[in-house]
């Protein structure tokens, strides 16, 4: 099956005056399949959603390419992008923000429809209650505005938004990390069930471990804009093989007192991303770096079926992350 | 503890019953509008005066009531015997001095140290989080979120506090630095028996940190035990519904359970058990008797009419 999606040595830099340049995304290289929920995880700043933005069109890209159904999308020109947006679509994280407070719900529904010149007058109001009842938002909400309303109704909003004109790929930016955890299972729910509906394909991008893990298919790892490992869920849960991953998935408090986990706690803070050093970016917090971990950049190698890691020494990660754990 | 504006009251704590005792760590959890952060702010005698009023209760600290002390006796209290570590720490933080100046500040006030003293304390203090002592003399602008979190737990943990509150300390930080936060707050338990209270909605951390749990819905608790007990053996639905709304790490991926409805309006909360409109388990009863507070174990309780076993 041909990719829905496919990102190729995407970078995104972005100046900084009188510093350099600031990394965002550095050569950054992933697909997405019809249907398939890939997770993006990572530290705040680590470039998840400048990837997200990078898809979009919000930001132009410095380099890399991006295939959508086999066709070069950032080369597309205005007119070309608006069709595009037909297909592709994405929901933020804070719907507040992302909603025209000027605008009532269904206004806001009928931009999509307008914006195309799809449906009009009786039609267009008919397809809004349909948005609307599609995201279980009952019929009274279409006269709230964005400020009269909970976290939980506006990001059903800004999701029927998404779905109007009945995309194929959403991207999903933090959709659910400003609601309560009620409502956060609402919004899982429901995405889970409209991708069955609808055959959609996300990127789901959080940096909450365990929502990723529930909802994705494959999760990829990122630290300072590039990514460190990807592989399906179940297998990088089980089996992580990169040292951040492996510390970044100990780090997680749980529920669970049968089996205490044993935390491996990183020393310092991410680094900053402008002009990274060459090598390991992970390096100055890992503790298996030597000497050519800080010269040599770890590329991204398959090293079990669908199992991709960038470290040049993943085969002793399991074994001396043991020795790393706190009791 | 009500607040009162513009002819409106919001009734956001009712009859909450807490005991901490020396070297326990409670954690208190529950979604936005439970009352939480009104709780700690209470324990502090922090509320602002103009807006909020305790109609009932009274609060004990080494059996004597916080509410009956002077303005003068509490400047004793706060910062010295019980501190608190706010959920923002850029609005915590003065921008206006150096954080080792601010630190210096309370140093200074409460155990009357010379100006190099306690300097000297503010480094050693900084150095216990993680920061080096080199950063003394910049300003809170210039640390980094998880830098500028552990500066405000330095700060509160200045003069050996007996009590700590920490409001969601946390919640803006990365998982990685937030280990390392867990980490330190275990160990100050650990050596200088500081007692903790942990507000979050994360009950994963409450279940790593704490010993004890209260769970808040409507401005009361709903359930209160052992944290062993009272996550793997919920007896009231809220918790048990606050529990399986949240995917797992480990195990089957089962469809989330969500819990139906809104978070209780303080301005205007139902008859009955508060819970009640969102309850799938709700009798007649529920709806016009509010439950009482009942033992399960010893060292677990719930307020609800339809446990189950």
């Amino acid at each position: 099956m041909e990719p829905l999606v496919k990102v190729e040595h995407l970078k995104m830099y972005f100046n900084v005056s009188g510093k350099g340049k600031l990394h965002a995304v550095d050569d950054v290289s992933f697909d997405i399949m019809p249907n398939e929920t890939v997770g993006l995880v990572g530290e705040s700043g680590c470039g998840k959603s400048t990837i997200g933005n990078v898809l979009i069109q919000l930001l132009k890209a410095t380099d890399g390419k991006v295939y959508f159904e086999g066709e070069n999308i950032l080369e597309y020109n205005k007119a070309q992008r608006r069709e595009l947006h037909k297909k592709m679509q994405i929901i933020f994280q804070d719907p507040y923000s992302s909603l025209n407070p000027r605008e009532s719900v269904e206004a806001i529904l009928s931009d999509p429809y307008q914006i195309h010149h799809m449906y009009r007058g009786k039609e267009l109001k008919e397809k809004v209650r349909e948005m609307a009842d599609l995201v279980g938002l009952e019929p009274y909400v279409l006269e709230m505005f964005p400020h009269e309303m909970d976290g939980g109704k506006r990001q059903l909003t800004g999701i029927a938004r998404a779905l109007a004109l009945n995309p194929k790929f959403i991207i999903c930016d933090e959709p659910v990390s400003a609601l309560d955890v009620s409502v956060q299972a609402i919004i899982i729910n429901l995405l889970m069930k409209l991708q069955k509906q609808m055959g959609l394909s996300y990127l789901f991008i959080s940096h909450d471990l365990s929502v990723v893990r529930h909802i994705s298919n494959r999760v990829a790892v990122m630290y300072l804009g590039q990514i460190v490992e990807i592989a399906p869920t179940d297998e990088i849960f089980a089996n992580t093989l990169h040292p951040y991953s492996t510390a970044l998935l100990s780090a997680v408090p749980r529920i669970d007192f049968a089996n205490k986990t044993k935390r491996i706690v990183l020393e310092g803070d991410v680094p900053s991303p402008i002009n990274p050093k060459p090598g390991c970016r992970f390096a100055p917090r890992c503790w298996m770096s030597r000497e050519k971990c800080e010269n040599e950049t770890p590329q991204l190698q398959e090293v079990a079926p669908g199992h991709c890691v960038a470290c040049h020494y993943w085969e002793e990660t399991r074994a001396t992350a043991a020795k790393q754990t706190l009791a | 503890m009500e607040y009162r504006a513009g002819g409106a009251v919001a009734k956001a704590v009712n009859g909450v019953n807490l005991v901490i005792n020396k070297g326990e760590a409670l954690g208190i959890v529950g979604e936005s509008g439970a009352g939480k952060t009104t709780t700690a702010l209470s324990i502090m005698n922090l509320l602002p005066d103009r807006v909020s009023f305790v109609t009932d209760g009274d609060i004990f600290f080494h059996g004597e009531s916080i509410f009956k002390k002077s303005d003068r006796e509490m400047e004793h209290i706060r910062g010295k015997s019980i501190s608190m570590v706010f959920a923002n720490p850029l609005s915590s933080l003065n921008p206006l001095f150096t954080v080792g100046h601010q630190i210096a500040m309370g140093i200074m006030k409460h155990e009357g140290l010379g100006k190099r003293e306690a300097a000297e304390r503010t480094a050693q203090l900084l150095e216990t989080v993680g920061i080096a002592r080199y950063r003394l003399d910049d300003y809170p602008h210039q640390f980094s979120g998880g830098m500028r979190q552990r500066v405000g737990i330095a700060a509160a943990l200045a003069c050996n506090p007996e009590l700590l509150l920490c409001d969601e300390p946390t919640t803006a930080l990365d998982v990685t630095i937030q280990a390392q936060i867990l980490e330190l707050m275990k160990k100050l338990q650990k050596e200088f028996s500081t007692s903790l209270v942990m507000i979050t909605h994360n009950l994963g951390i409450v279940a790593e940190l704490c010993q004890q749990v209260a769970v808040m819905y409507g401005g009361e608790i709903v359930e209160y035990g052992t944290v062993e007990e009272v996550f793997t053996n919920p007896r009231h639905w809220y918790t048990y519904g606050l529990v399986h709304a949240i995917p797992n790490l480990t195990g089957p991926r089962e469809e989330l359970q969500a819990i139906p409805g809104l978070v209780a309006n303080a301005k205007n909360l139902p008859q009955g058990c508060k819970f009640h409109p969102r309850c799938s388990h709700c009798t007649e009863k529920c709806k016009t008797e509010a439950p009482a507070m009942t033992k399960i174990t010893e060292s677990h309780q719930a307020a609800c009419w339809v446990m189950e076993d």
